[in-house]
């Protein structure tokens, strides 16, 4: 197995039994799948949940696997659902609140008060991507954190162009009206 | 400094038109203050890249979590698929069914179980296929065979073809049944922070679905090219016929709106279908128009085109019109709508809305048939109508044989639904046929032989099988709808209220929901059940094997009496009082008791046991006793009013049927219909082609058995 095999190749090995194969998509995929979920969440632990049932769905749907398709438009996709229908769960009802995960270390010059005050904003500002509905939610963070346009975030959420955009203005629209009200400018920020 | 462009966002997220971009493009060249305005709209969303951490430090053991949950996962699988292939013919199904339960609850518990992650409640998987059934998923290859066990995710589309046919579990309060040739498209199956959201494509086809009483924050809608159907906890059939779509309510109420721009949904702001109404949403001259958002979208992933449609006449015309459908016997028959020729039998036809009209039904040799019907907008109007022959048949005149089938194996009393009469054959077999028995409409088999009598409602047969299985079954399509664990059900099963009550010969009485097949509650008696429950004031009355009769309710044993040292013949109700025979020490007894109290009114002892279930005509019961007599008593006190010898044996219960007391022999296969109230006065009979053991189905003033040899009769 080489690494430079792309993840449909590997896709295709794997469903070929190549169990290594699968190790290795885990390997490429794993970390950005923990960011996206618990950009998601705000908690770490649904998160790693999310992804270790992602990781199960692909590997239950390794013979089904179009190659014509890309990897991770899948893996993204399962993801994405899992961490809509997970919030309903009961036990997420009472893991609401965020908590700071893989925080950058503090800068050297940065002081006590400046490293929890970036913290708080930074808690703050999470908070109000997680107060946005599921749909529009998912939206902004794929379109945002995860780099997709809309065309892609289009296929993984299985709905129409237009329904994205429509869900990403809805996003765009709460936040700047919940940063206008919080009175966080970038001056602020900085 | 004014800014000119109120809404920077929909510019940094490329949410404009291109025409709308190039537009404040220009702008923001010339315009100072908007790149300013631009400048902080930027800055403000830059912020949230704090957020952004890009990956995510993963759990050392996490990798080893999945491989066990795989390999937890696999198990069940094989298990499954070994299970499956070592079992032939009928117990496929069941195998697959219980090992598709099995996998759920045990990933499910898995999940729990391993502080894995946990699994949403609510999991959409297919319960029932029968012929061919194809997934066409979001993600992956399609799968050209789908099993029980299989789940559906959002964006799957699942296909029936000729003759298939396919349950889905639709998260815990939605079952649905995709009769042949059906595409349903699983376009959002969410479960959100404030509710869930459940969004069906019916892009053609049949669907009968059937639901709980949602909550208050969940929804569920079926969407068809031209209609909206929403619930709220009810049971309803969508047909999609091209871009007519009809919806009828078998329970319940649902809400129809047009697949239209907000702006036209208010100004048509659709229709209630209720129980036993349908609707019929069509399109005519298509013109294209913007569309709605979420309806739009699901009807765009579901044809992959844009929604086109006219404007609200259709709704109009609609409403202005209703159909009429009429089916029976003979096939052939003139209908004749107010004098003029519309076609003969089975037809429909559309007719104005809020009108009367007069519906005639004519054939040489049969007895003229008219009626007065009017005709609301926008609901179907449905006849079942048998033209009586007018020639003699059979001894003592009138009546006869309207047709018979010959079948190849004896069958079990027939049960008639809306679509046919279908016939259990003992070894498993069920077919259906439609009313005038010219058309066999589909065959199944139960995978195990028919332990009682089915029943009937209008679109489902309930029956029991050896395998100790109540098996609920699509009276259109002959398909499964669900199976479940009863215990061996030696009489009919009952349906009342959304309910089949069953009872077993172990002593147990179970209640069903009869669209999901889950159990709601069982009770124990003491004695065996060989008979048919009987459900009133919401509570079931059940006679066992020890000689009692018992009131269970919700569950629970409130009362019992005894009635003699056995029984075995079902009880019958009418007026507030059950009716009970037994066999008392050799001998028979005959108790009334009343139901608002749950007393013995009286009780009757006869010369010998009673071994059939009475039956209630005209304020008598009247009952067959073990010596092939045939007598009557007063319903209220009990007093004896007329005795009749028979000629012979009969195991079939007396029923009544156009006015008539129908008594079936046994060995002979003479049937003789006696005045209702003329004191058994005979007034005709009727020979057929063998004996007659199986209890016979009074139906649409007509009357369905089947003899020994195998042949089903339709009787005027």
């Amino acid at each position: 197995m080489t690494v430079e095999a792309t993840d449909e190749q590997l896709m295709d090995k794997f469903a070929e039994g190549d169990e290594q194969a699968f190790n290795v998509l885990y390997a490429r995929y794993a970390g950005r799948m923990m960011g996206f979920c618990w950009r998601y969440f705000g908690r770490r632990e649904s998160a790693e949940d999310v992804v270790q049932e992602t990781f199960i769905r692909v590997h239950a749907m390794r013979e089904q696997f179009d190659p014509s398709k890309k990897f991770s438009t899948l893996i993204y996709t399962l993801a994405t659902r899992l961490c809509i229908n997970a919030r309903s769960r009961s036990y997420m009802s009472a893991e609401r609140g965020t908590e700071t995960v893989e925080d950058a270390p503090a800068r050297d010059a940065a002081s006590p008060e400046e490293t929890v005050f970036r913290k708080e904003l930074k808690e703050k500002l999470h908070s109000m991507i997680l107060a946005l509905p599921e749909e529009e939610r998912s939206v902004f963070i794929l379109h945002r954190f995860e780099g997709m346009d809309y065309d892609r975030i289009a296929q993984v959420r299985n709905r129409s162009l237009r329904t994205v955009k429509y869900a990403m203005e809805r996003a765009v629209s709460a936040l700047a009206r919940n940063l206008k009200e919080a009175g966080i400018t970038p001056e602020v920020a900085s | 400094m004014k800014n000119h462009f109120e809404k920077w966002e929909r510019y940094i997220f490329d949410l404009l038109s291109p025409r709308e971009t190039e537009e404040v493009k220009s702008h923001l060249g010339a315009c100072a203050e908007c790149r300013g305005a631009l400048a902080v709209a930027q800055g403000r969303f830059s912020m949230f890249d704090v957020v952004a951490g890009g990956e995510v430090a993963v759990p050392s053991d996490m990798l080893a979590r999945i491989r066990a949950g795989i390999d937890a996962v696999d198990a069940k699988y094989a298990n499954y698929a070994g299970a499956a292939s070592k079992i032939r013919g009928w117990k496929l199904f069941l195998a697959a069914a219980a090992a598709a339960v099995l996998l759920i609850t045990a990933r499910t518990t898995w999940m729990q179980n391993s502080s894995g992650p946990a699994m949403a409640p609510d999991r959409n998987f297919v319960t029932f296929t029968s012929g061919s059934v194809r997934l066409v998923r979001a993600v992956g290859r399609p799968l050209p065979v789908v099993e029980p066990g299989r789940e559906v995710e959002e964006g799957d589309l699942l296909e029936t073809g000729a003759g298939s046919s396919c349950d889905v579990q639709v998260g815990q309060r939605l079952t649905l049944h995709m009769t042949e040739k059906t595409r349903l498209k699983f376009t959002t199956l969410e479960y959100l922070d404030d509710g869930s959201k459940t969004v069906l494509g019916l892009a053609m086809g049949r669907c009968v679905l059937k639901s709980k009483k949602l909550l208050k924050n969940e929804t569920f809608n079926v969407v068809s090219p031209t209609a909206v159907i929403g619930i709220r906890g009810t049971e309803f059939v969508v047909d999609v016929m091209g871009r007519l779509t009809r919806v009828g309510v078998l329970s319940g109420a649902v809400k129809v709106d047009r697949v239209a721009p907000a702006a036209a949904r208010t100004a048509w702001p659709g229709v209630t279908v209720r129980k036993n109404e349908e609707v019929v949403i069509g399109d005519a001259e298509a013109a294209e128009v913007e569309e709605a958002e979420e309806v739009t979208a699901a009807r765009e992933d579901m044809l992959g085109e844009r929604i086109v449609f006219d404007a609200m006449t259709v709704i109009e015309k609609v409403r202005e019109t209703g159909s009429l459908m009429i089916a029976g016997d003979p096939a052939g028959a003139s209908v004749d709508i107010d004098g003029e020729c519309a076609g003969t039998l089975p037809m429909g036809l559309s007719l104005d809305a809020g009108r009367k009209y007069n519906v005639r039904i004519y054939m040489e040799g049969y007895r003229d048939y008219s009626e007065d019907v009017t005709i609301e907008g926008g609901v179907g109007l449905r006849r079942t109508v048998f033209l009586e022959k007018t020639a003699p048949s059979g001894a003592g005149g009138g009546g006869g044989v309207r047709w018979q089938r010959k079948q190849d194996y004896e069958g079990a009393a027939p049960a008639v639904t809306s679509f046919g009469v279908v016939v259990c054959g003992y070894d498993g077999s069920v077919r259906a046929y439609d009313l005038s028995g010219q058309t066999e409409l589909w065959r199944t088999s139960l995978g195990a032989s028919t332990s009682g009598n089915p029943t009937a409602s209008e679109n489902s047969v309930f029956v029991g099988d050896t395998d100790g299985m109540l098996n609920c079954i699509d009276a259109a399509s002959g398909g499964k709808q669900w199976s479940r664990r009863a215990g061996i059900i030696a009489a009919r099963p009952v349906v009342s209220g959304g309910r089949v009550v069953t009872a077993a010969n172990d002593g147990t009485v179970r209640s069903f929901d009869a669209g999901t097949g889950a159990e709601e509650w069982s009770c124990k008696v003491k004695g065996g059940i060989y008979t048919s429950p009987i459900v009133a004031n919401g509570a079931v009355f059940v006679a066992a094997l020890d000689g009692s009769i018992y009131l269970v309710r919700e569950g629970r044993e409130v009362w019992r009496d005894r009635i003699g040292t056995r029984i075995s013949a079902s009880p019958a109700a009418s007026d507030g009082r059950i009716y009970v025979g037994a066999e008392s020490g050799g001998k028979g007894v005959l108790a009334c008791v009343e139901l608002s109290a749950p007393s013995v009114a009286w009780k009757r002892d006869v010369d010998t046991p009673v071994l059939l279930k009475p039956l209630v005509s005209g304020g008598e019961v009247v009952i067959v006793t073990a010596d092939n007599t045939f007598c009557a008593y007063d319903g209220p006190t009990g007093r004896p009013k007329w005795v009749v010898g028979l000629k012979g044996m009969v195991e079939a219960d007396p029923v009544l049927s156009g006015g008539m007391i129908c008594i079936a022999y046994k060995k002979t296969g003479k049937v003789e219909f006696y005045d209702a109230s003329g004191e058994g006065k005979l007034a005709r009979s009727e020979m057929l082609s063998g004996g007659v053991g199986a209890q016979m189905t009074p139906a649409a003033g007509v009357l369905f058995l089947s003899t020994r040899d195998g042949t089903l009769y339709c009787l005027e």
